[in-house]
């Protein structure tokens, strides 16, 4: 049936033709309007509990996207004018930037951050610099003694040595866009920083504004890949065609997946260009393969005969097309299988991927062979550089000698012990960041340097949030329910990486001692659940309404504790959440309140680290079983199965045991590369074996099928795996660590694929002679008897 | 194994394939047909099940805590002390205060107050009106009955005596009175709505009890009557010494300082100009070794004054730390304090270190 469609394919090659330019000319319209961006939500587990809670709380609690800008005196400090006139500034400049929730801006020159003092009245609170900043050196002085009094502003907010404070603000989620505040942050810092102080800016979206900064970087770099790629090609393949073909390849399918991607309404993810790489590389390398075997192909077809071009074209669809559709069926099929994944980022880049590497079957598959169609066959070369004689020829003849000599059984030796080192060591692998500052960017990136200096004054950038209420109104007021928290909170605190904590059960103390006179033996909670309720009352009676409800809700149902952390390491994020476990273990419940996990930014990330290992184990085995249905629907065989599990294998333990290795962690970044990457590896491996089936079924020994195998579909293998190790390699000079960490990734995928294709998949088939590829049936010998008698030609090898 | 062969492009029906298997080779081909199949599904159980385990490591924090409270301190000698503070915590050290070893009391509530008759017996006295007594140097701690209000409890000061006498102060006028080493009390003065601060006993028959609104409560009879004064400070009174029968100080909220040449007959307001400071006062002592009285209490300021009323001297113990303390302890050339923090004060160089 593949071979009828093939033949359909080339005889009908000018509608072919048509329809694809016609499909490319239309898809390409949408795919330039497909938005490049990067949607943090998309990386929440919707299931996830903590992200249930996350949703619940986020606008009063504290969101993701809160961004923290510190200003450090460079001498002297904070309590200055120059610079406390440069915290106004900031704080009013705040109020300019698009979506920022102004009723979460904490400054000591915005209105929220209050002092509490006693009067003759009660109680009263005042802004520390709102509206106006200190006039005199008096008021300057009485200011640093009302922020020292303060544990809520000292701390948290000014530096113990005083010599920095922060301003933190939210945005309204729905209505952020990263590159605009980012823009719009840094243009403040541009307009305010002068040499009294130093500005430093962090938060989510300042880290992903500082992506898409990079963006024309990328695409540079996407570019120079590309100019490597072609030059490499036009140097190894000395024609044109074997040049523009897959490049051309290439662009369709990228044109098809992007348009088909606006279409759905997903949006491309600057971070996800290596995935794009990765499957590129596929397209690539299908239409190599074909180019490759035309050329052997168009050489065995007799001088003279008519329509050379157009046997040729269809022999190598014709037998190319198992081998192709299956490595694209498979690569697809272990995509698929990510979607299990509850992460929305990557089920959007699974579609995304789908439809990619779908494609991949029309623009290399069969585009490549009806436009080869056309070519005449070649005379002469474009240059006189012969890389196939001084290279790729001695390369491969030597592949043959260990498959044919007993350096085959070392091979596989050496493959077992890489199995097993590679296997054990990928158990180190860490869930989450595996460093302090963000691994998007290289550590001496001014936003890591600026992170690291903010959690070395603070108590830590990046905060998650626990709710502790139920279902019943005025919990939060219980004796014991506060009690619980803040015995919670001393016990989060024991944890080295968490800086501090806060809640509403840190306020009532301090309100209750400035009732009693401010005696300090009275700084503690009310001792009953009435006195609490006064003292929120007195508080928020005396600030204003809406000051308390980031700690609790209007109805007193539900408080939050905030824990501020220093890092985002998988370690640290774990420890905390088993800690937190531990004690909601040993006080299961109080009055009915328990402790709900976990929102903010760590609280998302938590919830992200605890699906994804599970979800890259799953969709191994997944993928896994994919392959092995896919190869049991065409060889018939589970052993085929097996045998092509083990490049798959093996190349995602050197992957993991790499990343161990290199300290790259398995975190919402690097999981779509990883997960992704599972399936891509095996359709070198497919071409090889196919082709000495095909050729064993033509009658040659195994070990001449072999041989041939390796020279034609082994080229293949060889050229595309060297010209996108070489062009992959740019990436290492990105800008973003990510980039470059995941470029050294897909190159060392695709080498292992391609050395485990060249070496060990020859020499196990070999040694082991599985049936599918050395089968001896009655059918096929006959089949293979009929095609070369009744076939239009005869090999001549 | 049988492989096609080719004989000058002609090609020959092989023999059939697997011509016949023996079991053994059924068996094995069967199981390598399963090796797929149990990897898939050894992964897939992995995948579900196995979730990333994460070592919890004990975390022991230290004796004193960042976030601990400690409002009483006791001190036997300059190595052997006490500490009581917040959620039922009392430490005890024997190498004056390097290393410091929490006891235990059955109770969560906070502790406001020590005091050793010696040190094997102490009492502590804290909130909710409850009391707990050592005869073993802390090693068990025994709660112990003591009268109590239906309205307010907590007591604030205990003071020992010799031959086992004690008197402790709180909330609603708290008077409590025991001479058997803490194990019985007995109250002193009906309630009223004032809060007793601290008290100090004169001599066998002489007690003076200092409280809220600048109120002073003298007895005269061993506490079996009251006469009840308004002193010249309208702030509350928090703590009282003698350093002699004769002279004493009184110290209060808003920097209030009281003092007396007559035995506590009458009491005179020092002017805060004078003295300097305006801060809440918590504690007094007098240093015999320097000389000096000593007074600290709110956003970690202290004062130090000689005993013939001159040379005040007021200071912040660091410039930074605001921290509020409610009592100290004379110990060598200087002073513990504790509350908000824990630290040592030496007279000569003003520099307060944070234990």
């Amino acid at each position: 049936m593949l071979e009828k469609f093939a033949r359909l394919c080339v005889d009908s090659r000018k509608i072919v033709l048509v329809v694809v330019f016609l499909a490319t000319a239309i898809l390409s319209f949408f795919a330039q309007r497909i938005e490049v961006k990067t949607i943090f939500e998309d990386l929440q587990p919707a299931s996830h509990s903590y992200i249930q809670v996350h949703e619940r709380f986020k606008n009063t609690f504290g969101g993701t996207n809160i961004i923290t800008f510190m200003i450090e005196a460079k001498e002297g400090t904070i309590f200055q004018m120059s610079v406390l006139d440069k915290v106004q500034k900031i704080t009013r400049g705040l109020l300019k930037i698009d979506a920022i929730n102004e009723f979460q801006i904490y400054s000591l020159a915005g209105k929220k951050l209050k002092e509490v003092r006693a009067s003759t009245e009660g109680i009263s609170t005042r802004p520390y610099m709102w509206p106006n900043l200190p006039k005199s050196q008096a008021e300057i002085e009485e200011l640093k003694q009302a922020v020292l009094r303060n544990p809520l502003v000292y701390g948290p907010y000014v530096s113990e040595d005083l010599r920095a404070t922060l301003i933190t603000v939210d945005f309204f989620d729905d209505l952020l866009d990263y590159n605009l505040a980012y823009e719009q942050a840094y243009d403040l810092i541009a307009r305010v920083t002068d040499d009294s102080v130093d500005i430093r800016l962090v938060g989510n979206p300042v880290l992903y504004g500082w992506v898409n900064h990079y963006l024309p970087e990328t695409v540079n770099l996407v570019l120079l890949a590309l100019t490597i790629f072609l030059m490499l090609l036009f140097i190894i393949n000395r024609t044109w065609r074997g040049t523009i073909l897959p490049l051309l390849s290439a662009a369709v399918s990228a044109i098809w997946a992007l348009g088909v991607a606006q279409l759905c309404g997903i949006n491309f993810d600057p971070l996800v260009v290596v995935i794009a790489m990765l499957i590129t590389a596929r397209a690539v390398s299908h239409s190599v393969q074909m180019i490759t075997r035309f050329h052997e192909e168009i050489d065995n077809v007799p001088e003279g005969q008519k329509l050379c071009s157009i046997t040729a074209a269809k022999k190598t669809l014709q037998d190319l097309v198992r081998p192709g559709l299956l490595g694209i069926a498979t690569d697809a099929g272990c995509v698929a299988v990510v979607a299990i994944s509850p992460i929305p980022l990557l089920q959007k880049l699974v579609v995304l991927a789908i439809v990619w590497i779908s494609t991949v079957a029309i623009s290399s598959v069969i585009l490549t062979p009806v436009l080869l169609s056309w070519v005449k066959k070649p005379k002469t070369y474009a240059h006189g550089l012969n890389l196939d004689l001084l290279l790729i020829r001695p390369f491969l003849d030597f592949c043959v000698r260990i498959v044919a000599t007993r350096a085959r059984y070392m091979v596989v030796a050496i493959a077992t012990v890489i199995f097993v080192v590679c296997g054990v060591y990928s158990l180190n692998l860490k869930v989450g960041d595996a460093n302090p500052g963000s691994p998007i960017l290289w550590p001496e990136a001014s936003y890591n340097k600026d992170s690291a200096a903010i959690n070395e004054q603070f108590p830590g950038a990046d905060r998650m949030f626990v709710v502790v209420g139920g279902d019943h109104m005025n919990q939060a007021k219980d004796v014991q329910v506060l009690d619980t928290m803040l015995r919670f909170q001393r016990y989060m605190e024991a944890q080295e990486e968490i800086g501090g904590t806060l809640s509403i059960a840190d306020i009532l103390p301090a309100v209750n001692m400035t009732l009693r006179e401010g005696n300090f033996r009275y700084s503690e909670l009310g001792d009953s659940n009435l006195v609490n309720g006064e003292l929120m009352y007195m508080f928020e009676n005396a600030a204003e309404p809406g000051d308390l409800n980031r700690f609790v809700d209007v109805s007193r149902t539900n408080a939050s504790i905030t824990l501020y952390f220093g890092d985002r390491q998988g370690t640290t994020i774990r420890t905390a959440i088993a800690r937190i476990n531990q004690f909601i273990d040993e006080n299961p419940e109080v009055q009915q309140a328990k402790i709900h996990l976990a929102g903010g930014v760590i609280g998302v990330i938590a919830a992200v680290n605890e699906v994804i290992l599970s979800g890259q184990i799953q969709s191994i085995a997944l993928a896994l079983f994919i392959l092995v249905m896919m190869c049991i629907l065409v060889y018939r065989s589970s052993i085929a199965g097996m045998f092509f599990m083990v490049p798959v294998v093996l190349s995602n333990l050197v992957t993991f045991a790499f990343m161990a290795w290199q300290n790259i962690g398995m975190n919402i970044n690097t999981v779509p590369v990883a997960a992704l990457g599972i399936g891509l590896g095996v359709d070198y491996a497919l071409y090889i074996c196919d082709r000495i089936k095909s050729e064993y079924q033509l009658g040659k020994e195994p070990l001449e099928a072999i041989s041939i195998s390796l020279h034609c579909a082994g080229r293949g293998v060889l050229v595309t795996a060297l010209v996108l190790i070489a062009s992959i390699c740019v990436w290492l000079f990105s800008s973003l660590r990510f980039q470059a960490e995941m470029g050294m990734l897909i190159a060392l995928w695709l080498t292992v694929s391609a050395l485990s294709a060249l070496f060990l998949m020859p020499a196990l088939a070999y040694i082991c002679k599985p049936k599918f590829i050395f089968g001896n049936n009655q059918k096929i010998t006959q089949r293979a008897n009929s095609r070369v008698v009744g076939g239009e030609y005869e090999p001549q090898h | 194994m049988n492989i096609l062969r080719s004989t000058s492009g002609e090609y020959q029906p092989s023999e059939p394939a697997n011509p016949v298997k023996t079991i053994g080779q059924k068996t094995f081909s069967i199981f390598l047909s399963l090796i797929p199949w149990s990897i898939v599904a050894g992964l897939l159980w992995a995948g579900i099940f196995i979730k990333p385990q994460t070592m919890v490591e004990v975390v022991i924090p230290p004796a004193i805590e960042k976030r601990d409270n400690i409002f009483g301190i006791s001190v036997v000698t300059a190595e052997k002390m006490w500490l009581v503070g917040n959620y039922g915590k009392i430490l005890h050290s024997e190498d004056g205060g390097k290393n410091w070893v929490r006891q235990t009391a059955a109770t969560r509530r906070h502790l406001q107050d020590i005091s050793a008759w010696n040190d094997q017996t102490a009492v502590v006295v804290g909130n909710g009106g409850v009391i707990f007594i050592t005869a073993d140097g802390g090693g068990t701690w025994t709660e112990v009955e003591a009268p109590k209000s239906k309205i307010a409890n907590k007591l604030i000061r205990v003071h020992t005596y010799a031959g086992g006498e004690a008197w402790a102060v709180g909330e609603l006028g708290m008077i409590l009175h025991s001479e058997d080493y803490g194990q019985s009390w007995t109250r002193m003065r009906e309630e009223e709505d004032v809060i007793m601060n601290d008290l100090i006993k004169l001599d066998d028959n002489r007690i003076l009890v200092v409280g809220e609104y600048g109120r002073l409560f003298q007895s005269r009879d061993k506490g079996k009557t009251w006469q009840d004064n308004y002193t010249a400070s309208p702030s509350s009174l928090t703590a009282i010494d003698f350093r002699t029968p004769l002279d004493g100080v009184i110290v209060g909220l808003d920097g209030a300082i009281l003092v007396t040449g007559d035995a506590g007959e009458t009491w005179s307001l020092i002017d805060k100009d004078i003295s300097g400071i305006t801060e809440h006062l918590m504690d007094v002592q007098w240093s015999e070794l320097t000389e000096l009285w000593v007074a600290v209490g709110n956003k970690g300021k202290w004062i130090k004054f000689s005993g013939d009323l001159k040379n005040f001297q007021a200071g912040s113990l660091s410039s930074t730390d605001l921290s509020s303390h409610t009592e100290l302890a004379i110990v060598k050339g200087g002073f513990i304090t504790v509350g908000a923090n824990v630290g040592y004060m030496a007279f000569e160089t003003n520099h307060f270190t944070d234990f």
